[in-house]
């Protein structure tokens, strides 16, 4: 127990010597935790602690570190350097929530095994990855059935909690940069329904015709600054206007 | 009349640090701390909690940390009031590097999860964004790659910097 024993402390007198060893005189754990904070907030800044000193060179090599680091800086399709591969693969290994997001992303829309795509959407979602979630809220939403339920529950809670603000269309812009750099083979489409399911809602009960009216004026852009003010009403219609914007995106409109 | 109402209510504990200095403060305050909330528990302490990983200066600063995370007394915290906490713990650490390397082993030591979040983020915060030079002279860490070594993991690493 640390307090067992009170003589073990430090005189002041030797604080000043202790001084010098700087950031190092936090335990390996702490450092640890400190080079994930690091690596989760860019790449390259984890690239350059680790050149700092052998011990951090060390410390960034473990798993817990290839768990958190942000691929946002690497482009979807890299090809060419070994480098990044390389990267990729160990990352994927420790399950970074990231790099499931782009293999998963890649999956779905561009290979043959949608499947496969799918389940890493959601396993990086489960791992709380705000992208991912989106995704994978809108392929279920799409799905239609038990899964459009579930899909409307995920999206509806990832707009009000995570994606408040300027926040959701910092999402939006890094899945469009995403779904524009691969080769789309797959699409999702919506059904007409609208989504609306709260009474109060001015939308309620609105036919898929009459909705089309109000969402042509929703998509001009005038009401891109207040749309949530003035004509998203429920959580549902913010869903119906991600799926939509969604869907328009995928086909290039 | 009210305030020794409250004193009634309020159980305080005396913390010592490692230069022998005593800081009052509520009980349900000190137990954001996990170590100090276990010691309690246990019935393990005295009249006086002996805190001898921390100097005066440190305890009192974390106790100031206490103070302002203890639960409220009256429910759930509100949405303001967490606003507001969260701009005052920018401002908590916002202090030069050294404090903020004495806060954060303070807070490894205590077991004060809040705290050791803090800091580690804001030393993360001061490390981003900068060049290995900078980095090492920020927190005094030493080169210790031979100039071979370091040309080396300098072309290893130039291809993400392109």
């Amino acid at each position: 127990m640390m307090f067992s024993s009170p003589g073990v402390s430090k005189p002041t007198g030797k604080r000043r010597e202790q001084r010098k060893v700087g950031i190092k005189s936090l335990p390996n754990d702490l450092l640890m935790e400190v080079l994930a904070k690091i690596a989760s907030a860019s790449f390259t800044d984890l690239l350059n602690i680790k050149s700092s000193c052998k011990d951090f060179h060390g410390l960034a090599e473990d798993d817990y570190i290839f768990q958190h680091v942000s691929l946002k800086e690497l482009p979807l399709v890299w090809y060419t350097k070994n480098e990044v591969s390389s990267l990729l693969r160990r990352c994927k290994k420790s399950e970074n929530p990231d790099a499931l997001f782009r293999e998963g992303i890649c999956g779905y829309f561009s290979s043959k095994d949608q499947g496969l795509g799918l389940e890493f959407l959601e396993k990086a979602s489960r791992k709380g990855h705000v992208e991912a979630s989106y995704i994978y809220g809108l392929i279920l939403i799409c799905s239609g059935g038990q899964l459009k339920q579930q899909g409307l529950q995920l999206l509806s809670s990832l707009i009000t909690c995570e994606l408040r603000g300027s926040r959701i269309k910092e999402c939006r812009r890094r899945v469009k940069d995403y779904v524009r750099s691969m080769w789309i083979n797959n699409n999702i489409v919506r059904d007409q329904e609208p989504y609306c399911h709260i009474e109060t809602c001015n939308n309620y009960g609105r036919t898929p015709n009459s909705l089309a009216t109000k969402k042509a004026r929703w998509h001009s852009g005038d009401y891109i600054e207040d749309e949530n003010a003035k004509f998203m009403c429920c959580a549902y219609c913010q869903c119906d206007h991600e799926v939509d914007l969604f869907c328009n995106m995928l086909q290039g409109k | 009349m009210s305030s020794t109402l409250c004193c009634s209510f309020a159980k305080n504990v005396t913390l010592r640090s490692s230069d022998g200095q005593t800081f009052e403060v509520e009980e349900a305050a000190a137990q954001v701390s996990q170590t100090i909330k276990r010691m309690i528990e246990d019935g393990c302490t005295g009249s006086v909690i002996p805190v001898p990983n921390l100097t005066g200066p440190v305890l009192a600063l974390v106790i100031e940390y206490f103070k302002k995370h203890s639960p409220p007394s009256d429910g759930c915290p509100t949405a303001l009031l967490e606003m507001e906490i969260k701009d005052w713990d920018a401002k908590f650490v916002a202090v030069d590097n050294d404090t903020l390397l004495d806060l954060t082993l303070a807070a490894h030591y205590l077991e004060i999860q809040g705290l050791l979040d803090l800091t580690c983020h804001r030393v993360a915060d001061i490390l981003n964004d900068n060049s290995v030079e900078k980095i090492r002279e920020i927190f005094h860490i030493k080169n210790d790659f031979t100039p071979e070594e370091e040309a080396e993991e300098r072309s290893k690493i130039q291809w993400a910097f392109e």
